[in-house]
């Protein structure tokens, strides 16, 4: 049998040396990015890209769901794998998993920001027309931010799953979790936090910036966000398919349930749009964009605080190393959709319909 | 084959010629069915009596469980919950819910973001109808209560090209003001006098000043894409025309436009100001448009070119 090769005194200095100076340099790295981004975003050229509020909305946003899907020492371990402190193969597995969802979270939030912004931006008349397509506009801001953020947290996961694969050729197995830490584990308290955490910020989001500026008083901010037939026809069509695939506990039904209603609903709302400008009926217009809009809300909503929560915590307990390929598609391709979906929102909304 | 593997008979090794018996054969010597009928009898009675005894405690088990489970959910709420849960109720109602979704959507069901779309659709098209205008008549009323109640009469031919009729109340001609390119030409009534002046950048005669973002379809467009804050849109299909609101927050005073939905061009605005006293607030201005018709031929009469030469 082989002695266990314990590392002397001299040697932990060094490595905790090397780990201090790995941890500032990408401190360091950070920062030199962040004075470079703060520089570009306040020369006058680039003023009209800064948006403090949707910058801390996604930011937050991102957090708490960081928060609600991953345990402090998840997190913390994340990140020493991230400035390449190197830890066990199942360490390194939830590390990357961990990025790969923070990139995930990070361009949710962005794209449901502009979602419920541009939904703002239609219910404040303030400035007159000009005002509101010039919010309508800048409602895009959001999705840039998270877009920035998911790529600057997918780098450490493709590092770190970098290195995993170079130490699994090496032979070294992957660790097999003790049943224990198999089964899918009770809320702790950062997780607590992290849906206190999402639900305030997502209150600030829409109740904020609609007190007194609406355009008739002051509006119901839920009246303006919930639409019924969208909301039953999203949930309603999740449900079937949750009860239709199965497996509810594992949370990729319900990603996907709410990613394909959404595209339903989406669809269905594009119809009656179309079939709105060939009747030249604003009133019809106006119905099927609402309808998409609230579709796209809820569907994203739905995806972040059920399916991919629930998802997070059956792929760390089934010691599954990542999700199906379904739900990637649907974490990445859905906020995409919905993104062209406004761009051609707005565009309907400033499309004049002519009468002849 | 290694000794671990075999299977060995429950109480006693096999000695001997006994290890080459058949299991089946080995259990039926074991246990022979040949007891004593009175033992026989005896054991039948017993077993009977413990079988009773565990259906007794079974039943027992169950009432106290259903009579504990009823206390608990009062209200049958836990078993109303199992029978929502049942996943053949569960499939029903979601259907029913993508259903009654889609009856509510093709029912035409309201909430804000639709009204706020529907206002913003509708003044995006006016203001689009506006621009391609050909020729405007508009006649404007002061109320009769404000300082000045006078009217006005705008007749819009080309871009370059306004005339502004103001008379009093009892349409008596006070002033005519043809806008012309850079140049303005006023005829005083009053004073009977006729001179030219260059265009200010905006017209300071304080009698223009009330109906300054009227005079021509450019100016209603950027007052309407600026300065109107729209509020609320209520259409009557039946009439065929739908009236939006809009506020003038600098005014503290409210627009009721009136557009005819057949041609998304406004036909009557009216100026309102909120006031406490008389319900639905103060009419300050009616202004009662025509678009698109014939202008009359007297809009350069007196020709401007006499105006010039009289100045």
């Amino acid at each position: 049998m082989k002695k266990a090769n314990h590392p002397k005194k001299g040697e932990i200095a060094m490595t905790n040396s090397m780990d201090s100076k790995k941890i500032l340099s990408v401190i360091g790295k950070i920062f030199i990015l962040c004075s470079i981004v703060l520089a570009v975003g306040l020369s006058s050229k680039f003023t009209n890209l800064l948006n403090g509020p949707g910058f801390v909305f996604v930011f937050l946003g991102g957090t708490a769901l960081a928060l609600m899907s991953f345990s402090k020492k998840e997190i913390g371990m994340a990140f020493k794998n991230a400035s390449g402190q190197k830890g066990t193969a199942e360490e390194q597995q939830k590390s990357s998993y961990f990025w790969e969802t923070a990139a995930r979270n990070f361009w949710m939030m962005g794209v449901l920001g502009s979602v419920i912004s541009f939904v703002i931006a239609l219910g404040n008349s303030e400035g007159g027309m000009f005002g509101i397509a010039s919010r309508m506009s800048a409602s895009y801001l959001s999705a840039v931010y998270g877009m920035a953020l998911a790529v600057i947290c997918i780098v450490p996961a493709l590092k770190i799953t970098g290195s995993l694969n170079t130490q699994l050729k090496e032979g070294i197995q992957r660790v097999i979790e003790s049943p224990e830490d198999k089964a899918i584990s009770n809320l702790k308290l950062e997780n607590i936090i992290g849906y206190v955490l999402y639900i305030a910020i997502l209150g600030w989001a829409i109740f904020a910036p609609l007190s007194g500026k609406a355009f008739e008083g002051p509006l119901n901010p839920l009246e303006l966000f919930l639409y019924w037939p969208s909301l039953l026809v999203v949930l309603g069509g999740t449900i079937a398919i949750v009860l239709f695939v199965g497996k509810a506990i594992s949370g990729q039904a319900f990603t996907l349930g709410f990613a394909l209603t959404g595209v339903f609903a989406i669809h269905m709302g594009f119809i009656q749009a179309m079939m709105g400008f060939s009747s030249k009926s604003i009133q019809e217009v106006a119905s099927a964009i609402t309808f998409i809009l609230s579709s796209c809300f809820v569907a994203l909503l739905g995806m972040m605080l059920v399916g991919n929560s629930l998802l997070d915590q059956s792929v760390k307990a089934d010691g599954v190393q990542k999700p199906q390929a379904l739900s990637r598609i649907a974490w990445f391709v859905f906020p995409l959709m919905t993104l062209i979906l406004l761009f051609l929102t707005f565009v309907m909304v400033v499309t004049p319909i002519k009468k002849a | 084959m290694s000794k671990r593997n075999r299977v060995d008979p429950p109480n006693r090794p096999l000695k001997g010629k006994q290890k080459d018996i058949p299991l089946d054969d080995l259990l039926k010597q074991t246990f022979k069915d040949d007891l004593p009928p009175d033992v026989e009898g005896s054991m039948k009675k017993q077993l009977n009596e413990m079988r009773m005894k565990m259906e007794q405690v079974t039943q027992e088990k169950s009432r106290t469980d259903h009579k504990g489970f009823h206390t608990l959910a009062q209200f049958r709420g836990i078993q109303w919950g199992q029978f929502f849960l049942k996943k053949e109720v569960l499939i029903a109602a979601s259907l029913l819910m993508i259903v009654l979704g889609g009856f509510l959507q093709s029912s035409g069901f309201s909430n804000s973001l639709k009204k706020n779309l529907s206002i913003l659709g509708t003044s995006v098209a006016v203001s689009s109808q506006i621009n391609q205008a050909q020729s405007m008549v508009c006649s404007i009323q002061m109320s009769e209560e404000t300082e000045n109640p006078l009217r006005y009469s705008i007749e819009w031919l080309s871009p370059n090209l306004s005339k502004i009729k103001v008379s009093d109340d009892d349409h008596k001609p006070l002033k005519t003001i043809w806008i012309a390119e850079e140049e303005i030409v006023i005829a005083d009534h009053i004073k009977n006098t006729l001179h030219t002046e260059k265009h200010p950048p905006q017209l300071m005669d304080p009698l223009i000043q009330p109906i300054i973002g009227y005079l021509s379809p450019a100016e209603l467009k950027e007052e309407m894409f600026g300065v109107w804050q729209l509020k609320n849109y209520e259409q009557r299909d039946e009439c065929q025309w739908g009236t939006f609101t809009v506020s003038l927050p600098e005014e503290n005073a409210i627009l009721e436009v009136t557009v005819d939905l057949c041609t998304y061009l406004p036909i009557n605005i009216k100026k309102i100001h909120p006031t406490k006293e008389r319900v639905g607030g103060e009419l300050i201005m009616n202004v009662q448009y025509s678009w698109n018709g014939p202008i009359s031929e007297e809009i350069l009469s007196p020709k401007i070119s006499d105006a010039h030469k009289d100045a």
